[in-house]
């Protein structure tokens, strides 16, 4: 049984919503943004909403390819589909209704070239961010990033009428490590045998408190915190498995779902899973320096090298006592799509890859698959 | 700027008074044989890579000789029968054994990846060292019509609903389409997510290879601040290469590096004119004579005494009036360059021709500014990269060619799974259409194989008719619309 | 078990003085692969699909580096007029030469689109260079001017013109060079590369003197020609060849094919110069068990690998039609396994590097 039931997370988000559709009436801005490396504080800072847009989904998919091709990326052309149905019913009661603007990170080539289509289809504002692909902090790299982080943030408050200055910034940081910290909490009870959290329900928590925000957030997840304290554990021992792969988004849970059937999801390595909070802004120095070189240092697939998301996924393996990984790619998702034979050599454990779009016809097909890989562990 | 940019190259011109080239024509692989047959020995003695004059550096021959050792899709293609032409194509097929005969004669050999570009600029500065993009082998699956390069790189996680670019990967496995490099420079940031995966795999043949940032370019910002990003990678870059070689380098090597290159890039300025004007050279070899600005196919001065030889025909083509093309041919402006050759040949024999080209290598063909500092010079014109910005900068590249030549239609070939054409493909001929209102045909190239996919040559031959009608001139029977000459009736 | 390289890519890197992941193996299968593919021999010298189908059994079945085409030496001889026997399960036979002695010549030069048997080389060799010239080369044995010249005159006649009448069979070598010229020309726009053989040019049939003064230089004049077109050639020599193996690379030829002499003496006398491919005897591969070959075939290997210019694991000639194809088997196998070569891609491979240049002086133009 759920620790929290996900028609619970579905009201709680719902209701979200409806207060942002209340704040905006009042002025306030919502930016939507797609991935961990969109600095959420300053946003915050400049007095805006910052609202993750992470939904998948077949139908979506299929009215992005209006826009896009075929062989555009699933999320991507999820995205398109989902910002150009926003003010039809299927978008009504979403975060891509509410969007005033989309702040867009160059992380990888489709999602970099994701808001031209967007403003030329759509007509939105797009906020665009600068980053360097390449890892290595040299200081050019992370000084140019930090004026990129002055530019976003002159902006924002164009588009908002304030500015975040150094002291509302200090501010969300200190409020939005508390958030990290208290998921990484979350997180790390499945350190234990037969975790009573599912690998499932973590990415639901994570997905809620991040819609919520670090205020709101705080009381869902102590709550939670407290259910696992006070809960007996199952006495079972699973298979305790990693997750890993594009990006995985509620549209993706049937996945998670299956496997939970047959084995413990302990960990991830998934930018709407446990690298969206694994570590806090570091606390030396003035705030956008201290995000610059925060979201400069964080890892990913598509950073050149990647070796720091190789050297996560170790640690989380070794830490966390992980069997097996289950890796999820999207369909023509080059960046993960091509490190699986190498995640293969460097974990030294059994991976199971599975590259697909949203449709749901193979999903038979994946069962099968899970089942066969969770009986060889 | 063009009256002197053609001042510089005045007085350059390669003239072979043994030799007088036929009437411009596009010939076949057999009737290359029969030409050749023509050339003196003293010419095929003549021309030699690395200023060197051992028999081993010649490399005027005929395509035969390359189709022998493996290029199978030569027998397919069409060929400028000039003596220039034939002089670029035995250069450019023999650059596999160049590289390896760089390293056994004592010089460094640099992998550059990625920028297609600008980083040679810097390793050809300093003294014996040979700079190389991997990235080319692209066409080699094409020339070999085969999956080798594919399946070796399928090997190492790489599938085929990507960019054909994965063939890179699969010859540095290979060890035998170049020697292991004594330095690999990657370039990525603002690219092809295809090719930056190539990248990353390739550091697991060369763990100390240098990473060199590309940055993004947003049309309606400054790009001062990411040029000075740039100048720092590329200083980097200075003293990797001073660490590899042991030499100091000066400015003045570096502005000399600059000045070289930029001639490289004015002579390709001028051939494109009286390509795109005046159908002096066809689009096989200027697509060959494009590329050529990346890195100079491994020879700098050989090359570009290759393209002044090329420039003193095509002048002379243009002085007497003399085209290679017809003057009725359909005019096209082609973006993203065909992996498979045989698609431009096709073209030309469906009585299209090219007049203007956005080949991803825009920032190869940006002369650079030598009143600069060199690194400074570089970085600006790599800030003109055609992939670093929007789809929107390459459709107006498109559109002010399609303009400045009359263009009739715009020709987009991508290919299945490559990052930036799933993205950019519908863009670009948006734009197009709505700027000019001409038809745009937008396809993709399908796997290495000796003919033209039937569904792709229906698309273009439909595309052609189009474009026909809207001359007014008269529908072709399929015969007619093929010609003589096509690729499957060479024998 | 899967090999980094294909043929095609080992080849290139031979022949531009580069190390190889392993020797390249070339026993001469040539009309054997017939017995392979089970086609009659003489539908498979007398239909070039059928003579490219065997090879490609064969290389694929045996896992060689090269497709060979060759049927016998008098190829030449009778596209130009000389007549011969076709026996329906052995290769074809000399019946009667063109001329009987060393009389005026005529004018003709080969049609290799219609003359003789030629058009079935031709055709042979464009069917496999599009099934798989891809990954593997197509060689097509051309005989030389030496031996085609005892094929058009009674070779009685011919050996004693060496003493007698020099100059008539010098005529009668630049006649032969013509024709031989114009299919090699045929066989390079089908996508093949010319071997020059010569068995009639060996030790066991001339001396080396006659060598010097006749065959070599016909056979320098072919290789010239082959050489605009920057072609690698390989030049066979059957037979005895320890008299001339010093004189063989002023040939021109990159590649020496070589039979009955020891490899290390073979490699004293052209390895400098010239690659050196051979040489395990015939008789052997025939007869012997295929423990015999794998052990001799691996003692051989480890000689010629010594070679600094490079060398090629192969037969002395033609595996014989009958051989067991499970001594074939045993020679690539120990071929492959002597000749690999565990630096190979590491950083740390040796490179054969050109000793000196090839250009020796050649012995005078004989063509008009």
């Amino acid at each position: 049984m759920e620790l929290i039931p996900r028609a619970t997370l579905e009201q709680i988000r719902q209701e979200r919503i409806e207060e942002v559709v209340a704040s905006r009436k009042q002025g306030t801005k919502v930016v939507g943004y797609f991935c961990i490396y969109a600095p959420v504080e300053l946003v915050q800072a400049a007095g805006a909403i910052p609202l993750r847009l992470m939904r998948g989904g077949h139908a979506a998919a299929e009215a992005g390819e209006r826009y896009l091709r075929a062989d555009a990326c699933s999320f991507c052309n999820a995205c398109m589909g989902n910002l150009g149905r926003r003010t039809g019913d299927e978008g009504r009661g979403t975060e891509y209704s509410q969007v005033d603007a989309v702040l867009s990170v160059n992380t990888c080539d489709m999602m970099r070239r994701l808001p031209e289509s967007i403003e030329r289809h759509f007509g939105m504002k797009v906020l665009q961010l600068y980053m360097p692909r390449t890892a290595e902090p040299l200081p050019q790299r992370v000084a140019e990033f930090e004026r990129q982080l002055e530019q976003l943030a002159g902006e924002l408050a164009t588009l908002t009428g304030s500015a975040p200055d150094a002291g509302k910034l200090e501010a969300e940081i200190a409020a939005f490590d508390r958030l990290r910290g208290m998921l990484r909490q979350a997180s790390d009870t499945r350190r234990m045998n037969s975790p009573l959290l599912s690998g499932g329900t973590m990415l639901d928590l994570a997905a809620t408190a991040w819609l919520l925000g670090p205020v709101k957030a705080a009381s869902l997840i102590e709550e939670v915190l407290r259910m696992v304290a006070a809960r007996p554990r199952p006495e079972t021992r699973r298979p305790r498995l990693m997750l890993g792969g594009s990006m995985l988004t509620e549209d993706d849970r049937w996945l998670l779902d299956m496997v939970e059937e047959k084995a413990d999801i302990v960990t991830d390595i998934l930018c709407t899973g446990t690298r969206w909070f694994s570590e806090d802004v570091p606390a030396d120095g003035a705030p956008l320096a201290r995000l610059a070189r925060f979201y400069f240092g964080r890892d990913c697939m598509c950073r050149r090298p990647n070796r720091a998301l190789y050297d996560y996924a170790r640690k989380l393996a070794r830490e966390f006592r992980v069997e097996g990984l289950v890796y999820k790619t999207l369909l023509y998702c080059d960046p993960y799509a091509f490190e699986v034979k190498r995640l293969r050599e460097a974990l030294g454990m059994p991976v199971l890859h599975l590259d697909t779009d949203y449709s749901t016809e193979n999903r038979e097909q994946v069962r099968t698959r899970v089942e066969a890989f969770v009986e060889t562990l | 700027m063009r009256a002197e940019r053609d001042r510089e190259i005045e007085g350059s011109r390669d003239r072979v008074p043994e030799w007088t080239d036929p009437k411009p024509a596009r010939v076949t692989f057999d009737q290359w044989l029969d030409l050749f047959d023509r050339v003196p020995d003293d010419l095929i003695e003549r021309y030699h890579y690395y200023g060197n004059g051992e028999a081993w550096s010649k490399y005027l021959f005929p395509p035969q000789m390359f189709a022998i050792y493996g290029m199978r899709h030569l027998r397919r293609l069409k060929f400028d029968n000039s003596l220039a032409a034939l002089r670029m194509w035995g250069f450019v097929q023999n650059e596999t054994e160049r590289l390896f005969r760089a390293r056994q004669t004592g010089r460094r050999v640099i992998a550059t990846l990625g920028d297609l570009g600008a980083v040679p600029v810097i390793v050809n500065s300093f003294p014996g060292c040979v700079a190389f993009y991997p990235d080319c082998i692209w066409w080699t699956p094409f020339a070999m019509e085969s999956r080798v390069l594919f399946d070796a790189a399928a090997e190492l996680g790489i599938g085929d609903a990507t960019c054909f670019s994965r063939a890179a990967l699969g010859a540095f496995a290979k060890h035998s389409y170049f020697p292991d490099p004594d330095l690999v420079i990657a370039s990525t940031g603002a690219s092809c997510d295809d090719y930056s995966g190539v990248e990353q795999l390739v550091e697991s043949f060369a763990p100390d290879m240098l990473w060199v940032e590309e940055p993004m370019r947003c049309d309606a910002r400054p790009t001062g601040p990411l040029q000075q990003l740039l100048v720092r990678e590329y200083e980097r870059v200075v003293e990797r290469m001073e660490t590899l070689t042991g030499h100091a380098i000066s400015d003045d090597e570096l502005r000399q590096g600059v000045h070289k290159a930029n001639r490289v890039r004015k002579l390709v300025a001028r051939l494109r004119e009286l390509a795109f004007r005046d159908a002096a050279l066809a689009a096989l070899e200027m697509m060959v004579i494009e590329f050529g600005n990346l890195h100079y196919y491994s020879d700098m001065d050989e090359w570009t005494a290759v393209l002044e030889h090329l420039l003193a025909t095509a002048e002379g083509r243009a002085a007497r009036g003399e085209r290679v093309l017809s003057e009725d041919a359909l005019r096209v402006v082609w973006v993203t360059p065909p992996a498979d050759p045989l698609l431009l040949t096709y073209v030309e024999d469906a009585g299209a021709r090219v007049v203007g080209t956005e080949y991803v290598i825009n920032q190869a063909l940006e002369v650079m500014d030598e009143s600069k500092p060199p690194l400074e010079a570089i970085a600006e014109s790599f800030m003109a990269a055609s992939l670093i910005g929007t789809s929107r900068a390459r459709a107006q590249s498109a559109i002010d060619q399609a303009r400045t030549y009359g263009a009739e239609g715009v020709i987009i070939s991508g290919i299945f799974g490559g990052s930036h054409c799933a993205m950019e493909g519908r863009l670009i001929a948006d734009y197009v259409k709505a700027d000019l209102d001409l038809p745009v045909l937008e396809f993709d190239v399908t796997s290495p194989s000796r003919e033209v996919a039937r569904q792709v040559g229906t698309r273009i031959d439909a595309f052609l008719e189009v474009l026909r009608s809207r001359r007014g001139l008269p529908r072709l029977s399929p015969a007619e619309n093929r010609g003589c000459t096509h690729p499957e009736s060479r024998r | 078990m899967k090999e980094l390289l294909t043929p095609r890519e080992r080849f290139g890197l031979l022949v531009i003085d580069e190390a190889q992941d392993r020797v390249p193996v070339f026993p001469l299968v040539t009309a054997h692969a017939a017995r392979v593919a089970g086609i009659p021999l003489r539908d498979y010298y007398t239909d070039g699909a059928a003579m490219a189908r065997s090879q490609l059994v064969a290389q694929e079945s045996y896992g060689t580096d090269f497709i060979s085409f060759f049927s016998e030496v008098g190829l030449l001889a009778e596209a130009l007029g000389s007549q011969y026997d076709y026996p329906d399960d052995d290769l074809p036979l000399l019946r009667r030469p063109k001329w009987g002695d060393l009389t005026a010549l005529d004018d003709a030069v080969v049609d290799p689109g219609r003359d003789g048997r030629l058009r079935v080389y031709i055709d042979a060799i464009d069917y496999a260079y599009e099934a798989r010239g891809d990954t593997v080369p197509i060689l097509a044995y051309v005989p030389a001017p030496f031996t085609t010249a005892q094929q058009l005159v009674d070779q009685e006649a011919f050996l004693l013109g060496l003493l007698t009448e020099p100059e008539r069979v010098q005529d009668l070598l630049a006649y032969a060079t013509r024709s031989i010229t114009r299919f090699c020309r045929a066989i390079i726009g089908a996508g093949g590369l010319p071997i020059l053989v010569d068995p009639l040019a060996s030790g066991s049939v001339i001396s080396a003197e006659h060598y010097r003064e006749f065959a070599l230089p016909s056979e320098a004049e072919v290789i010239r020609f082959l050489h605009r077109y920057d072609l690698d050639v390989v030049l066979h020599i059957c037979g005895d060849t320890r008299a001339t193996i010093g004189m063989m690379p002023e040939s021109g030829a990159e590649l020496l094919s070589v039979d009955r002499i020891d490899i290390p003496e073979a490699v004293a006398g052209a390895g400098r110069r010239c690659r050196i491919i051979g040489n395990y005897d015939t008789s052997a591969i025939l007869l012997s068990d295929a423990a015999t070959v794998e052990r001799e075939v691996a003692a051989m290997v480890a000689a010629g690998r010594e070679c600094p210019m490079g060398f090629v694991a192969a037969t002395g000639c033609e595996v014989p039609v009958e051989t067991p194809p499970e001594n074939v088997r045993a020679f690539v196998r120990a071929a492959k396994q002597t000749g690999f070569n565990s630096d190979f891609g590491r950083g740390t491979a040796t490179a054969f590097r050109r000793g000196k240049p090839w250009l020796y002086p050649l012995p005078e133009r004989r063509i008009p």
